[in-house]
């Protein structure tokens, strides 16, 4: 069953992404000011609002382990975490080349890449951990606690182009702005590539969550091996 | 009727003229027209823009800049042409082989391209390989891991197994 859903989102994801490379490509034109490089917005910021969103749901499931002590809430904590930290890549990499063209840098120590950037450090931590340590009680409470440590990154990411008026561009969506910070046929391309990057991200987490369970398995087996 | 040298020389060089007139008048008419508007990536009109049409046997170049309409005209001699455009400052060039035929009237629309606009699309292109080539480095190890997870978990069933047959 489980496969089934992942076949389906992965095909709603692909059909959906198809869809809005058209309307990116052919359909909308070039901005005032930006000229054509600002079509990365719309991988840039979907991929963004996804990996956060995926950071915020894998402390949840972190949460809930730390409550209940069940494995298989950190497992889907951990796939999750991974899953948007990919897309977390995608963000820092994809708005590093809009940068080189807009600001003429592929880089500069402004507060909210600061942050992002010690955010990736945490997750990576977070991931490096988990394939370090053997004991599955021992990693989940450990990655918990990381996960929470990150996750108050993750506001910090999220506020920083509110609280430091810097380099990196202010909030333009009208969910954050009440309008005018943008065209509404940008914004909604924005969006589409939101949904297609969700459909992709939960089906990439199912996947993830499958081998987490083959991994409890794995332990289980060890476990039984060991008595043997 | 004997003819005098006189007149001989008369008639020689009215034979050469009529010959020459009989070549060149139609050769003078053998003449057509290149035309053509010049338009950027969005559609609209480039003034100001110098066209330079060379022709590739004679080497011979004609030049002319577009009107407010984006819009350029010469009259040539049949031909093959080579079209080249570009703005001073700019720093944009487009190049097109035009077979220029006789009294015909040839229109070669070209469209303008800045240098920056092309750095653009370059990068632009850069940034949506890059978001793709992440997620397939992910998908890929996704897999793999996948793989491995499976070969571990049926070696160890298989060694479990072994285990309770002895």
């Amino acid at each position: 069953m489980r496969q089934k859903v992942i076949y389906v989102l992965c095909g709603c994801g692909a059909l959906v992404i198809a869809r809005n490379l058209y309307v990116v490509f052919l359909q909308l034109p070039d901005e005032r000011l930006q000229d054509s490089i600002w079509r990365i917005f719309t991988f840039h910021l979907p991929a963004a609002i996804v990996s956060m969103t995926g950071f915020a749901i894998a402390l949840g499931f972190s949460g809930l382990y730390l409550w209940k002590r069940d494995l298989r809430f950190d497992g889907v904590a951990a796939a999750t975490t991974e899953v948007s930290f990919a897309l977390a890549l995608v963000t820092l990499v994809t708005g590093s080349i809009w940068a080189r063209i807009i600001w003429g840098v592929w880089w500069a120590w402004d507060p909210r890449l600061t942050s992002y950037f010690i955010c990736l450090l945490i997750y990576s931590g977070y991931l490096m951990f988990r394939r370090v340590i053997e004991e599955p009680e021992t990693r989940a409470r450990l990655s918990a606690v990381l996960s929470a440590f990150g996750f108050v990154d993750i506001i910090v990411v999220w506020k920083s182009i509110e609280w430091w008026k810097t380099l990196h561009p202010g909030p333009v969506l009208s969910i954050r702005t009440g309008g005018g910070r943008i065209d509404p046929a940008f914004e909604s391309a924005a969006w589409w590539n939101v949904l297609a990057i969700a459909l992709l991200a939960v089906a990439f987490v199912l996947i993830r969550m499958n081998q987490e369970q083959t991994r409890r398995e794995l332990d289980a087996m060890r476990r039984l091996a060991h008595v043997m | 009727m004997i003819q005098s040298p006189a007149w001989r020389d008369i008639l020689t060089v009215r034979r050469r003229v009529l010959l020459a007139l009989f070549f060149v008048f139609p050769l003078a008419g053998q003449q057509a027209i290149m035309k053509g508007r010049v338009t950027d990536r969005s559609g609209a009109a480039v003034a100001d823009l110098k066209v330079t049409v060379t022709n590739q046997a004679t080497r011979v170049e004609h030049e002319i800049f577009t009107g407010p309409d984006g819009s350029w005209s010469l009259q040539l001699a049949p031909g093959l042409y080579a079209v080249g455009i570009e703005k001073s400052g700019q720093g944009a060039f487009a190049v097109q082989d035009v077979e220029l035929d006789a009294n015909s009237t040839h229109t070669v629309n070209l469209r303008f391209t800045r240098a920056a606009e092309n750095r653009n699309l370059r990068y632009m292109f850069y940034g949506f390989a890059a978001a793709w080539i992440v997620l397939a480095i992910y998908v890929i190890s996704l897999a793999a891991r996948e793989r491995a997870l499976n070969r571990q978990l049926d070696g160890l069933r298989r060694m479990i197994e072994s285990e309770k047959r002895v």
